[in-house]
């Protein structure tokens, strides 16, 4: 696995190695979650039946856990192993990363989703709990990397597309979602790791991007259902952001040319200054043109900057 | 509307009090009410859902709490509905709609609230599940001779899917048979129209709203 990153990034040359793409489901299958394969390059997803409906199955998963169920689980060791070794072979040239789901997405892999929505009006106390075990299984997946230093300098990931504007209130985000990436931040950020934040959706909705910074994060990554503009703007010196070329109109519809006509558009808006990271807006599909793949990081690469923070964009 | 066990299932489902809704429909029936009267009740309060929802006044959460509000009520309507449609030989319905959630799929919340949306505005709803086979979809529209195959995939992994169906219809000779609907959180109109779909849902509403006009009726 770890030659397949390493290889793979010797060919596109990506400043970043996200360690366990696509594999985020596998430490909620360690517990028992049941994963659902699907054909082709997909990676497998979460499928009913879910392994908490109560509080009793989420002190069984406490038990679980507790007695080592993630760490002998052979594909959580695999993906540890492999960010691991690529950190031994290439973590001074390139930021590592390992990935995961945040909280809240978690808690819905253990509830079911719709139950997970329903419960944020009929039993709130319900879901904190489940919430308060999906950090605690965080820090658990990362723990060995964490405990041995070799996430120091890289990066953490927290992913956490159930949290979405769109799909719960700025109230909701508040309560359920914040003080939990917070608490996440925070432990990452003692043990001296980097923290990468994604959420899907457009965060203009009700101003809550002003909830952000307030994570502790690193960086955050814009999904391309807002303008990086704007996130500029309002996030400038508050946080390092990310994205937001699309990875679907973009990337897998358009060609080279789009691709490159889309990553001046975010160079120009966002990285004056410095503080922003060219990147996809979210997980590209796997049927996106390797040139295109190769545009965009181009693109970055080719950028300079000069001493006043201006940029220089490639002809 | 001046009765008030209706302003009260209305009420109730768009707070989205999912327990109460089905004994306020049986209240309704003993007390007399048309069925038409109950279910055109029931969907203007859905419909209210909707607007909320649109102005982002409401989220998933208060979706979901409607629909199943909805949708239990419904349940309790259904024979009166059935019952209606053999004494008058037929209900002047919308359209038949096949709909389900592509193959390699397993997400389900955007299509339930699709189903409920569409239901609520009138249409015969085929809910054919997650993960569902392409031939499956052609197979069950051929089956309730349907007007619109509404297909729903939430991954960048699996919106391809579309396509497909698209092109298997093609392939079956049956393409001109049916309008195809597609929506999902990575699908955007660009997409539908590279994929050769006949219209996008953005949401639940919009589902309906471009239903509706496949069908000619808006």
């Amino acid at each position: 696995m770890a030659d397949t990153y390493i290889s793979i990034n010797e060919k596109v040359k990506a400043d970043i190695i996200f360690c366990g793409s696509g594999m985020n489901n596998f430490p909620v299958a360690a517990l028992g979650g049941r994963l659902k394969y699907m054909k082709g390059a997909n990676p497998p997803d979460i499928g009913p039946p879910f392994i908490v409906s109560n509080e009793e199955d989420l002190n069984q998963l406490y038990d679980k856990m507790e007695n080592g169920a993630m760490d002998e689980d052979p594909i959580v060791q695999k993906i540890r192993e492999a960010t691991k070794m690529v950190v031994e072979r290439v973590g001074d040239e390139v930021l590592v990363c390992m990935t995961a789901f945040g909280p809240f997405t978690y808690t819905g892999q253990f509830i079911g989703i719709e139950n997970l929505m329903l419960n944020l009006a009929e039993n709130p106390d319900f879901v904190h709990k489940v919430l308060k075990f999906s950090n605690k299984f965080h820090m658990k997946y990362y723990e060995p990397l964490i405990e041995d230093g070799v996430l120091k300098d890289q990066m953490v990931v927290i992913t956490d597309p159930m949290s979405a504007p769109g799909l719960i209130s700025r109230k909701s985000w508040e309560e359920y979602v914040l003080p939990y990436h917070k608490e996440l931040c925070d432990y990452y950020s003692s043990k001296g790791s980097y923290i990468w934040l994604h959420v899907c959706g457009d965060w203009r909705q009700e101003d809550r991007w002003e909830l952000i910074p307030k994570t502790g994060a690193s960086i955050f990554f814009c999904d391309p259902k807002f303008d990086i503009g704007f996130a500029k703007e309002k996030l400038n010196g508050k946080i390092c952001i990310g994205g937001n070329v699309d990875q679907v109109n973009v990337l897998n519809l358009g060609k080279p040319e789009d691709v490159k006509k889309s990553a001046i558009e975010c160079l120009k808006a966002a990285a004056p200054g410095g503080g922003y990271m060219l990147s996809a807006g979210c997980d590209i599909p796997p049927t996106v043109p390797y040139d295109n793949v190769k545009m965009l990081i181009d693109m970055g690469r080719k950028t300079k900057y000069t001493d006043d923070g201006d940029i220089i964009l490639p002809d | 509307m001046g009765n008030e066990v209706l302003e009260k299932l209305q009420e109730v489902i768009i707070k989205g009090k999912r327990a109460d809704s089905p004994a306020l429909v049986t209240q309704a029936i003993e007390d007399g009410v048309d069925v038409d009267t109950i279910i055109n009740t029931m969907s203007d309060a859905m419909k209210v859902v909707g607007e909320k929802f649109s102005k982002g006044e409401y989220f998933i959460t208060e979706m979901l709490l409607g629909a199943h509000a909805f949708k239990a009520g419904f349940d309790v309507l259904r024979p009166k509905l059935e019952e209606k449609v053999k004494k008058t030989g037929g209900q002047s319905k919308k359209g038949v709609i096949v709909l389900g959630t592509v193959i390699n799929d397993i997400h389900d919340i955007g299509k339930n609230m699709v189903a409920s949306a569409l239901q609520a505005a009138g249409f015969e709803v085929h809910d054919i599940g997650i993960d569902v086979p392409l031939e499956k979809f052609i197979e069950k529209a051929e089956e309730v001779n349907a007007d619109i195959i509404a297909l729903s995939a939430l991954l960048t992994t699996t919106m391809g899917e579309t396509k497909n169906l698209i092109e298997l219809l093609k392939q079956s000779g049956v393409r001109e048979k049916y309008k195809v609907l597609i929506g999902g959180a990575p699908i955007s109109q660009k997409f539908a129209d590279a994929v050769g779909a006949d219209a996008y849902g953005e949401d639940a509403f919009d589902a309906v709203n471009k239903a509706k006009k496949l069908m000619g009726l808006s």
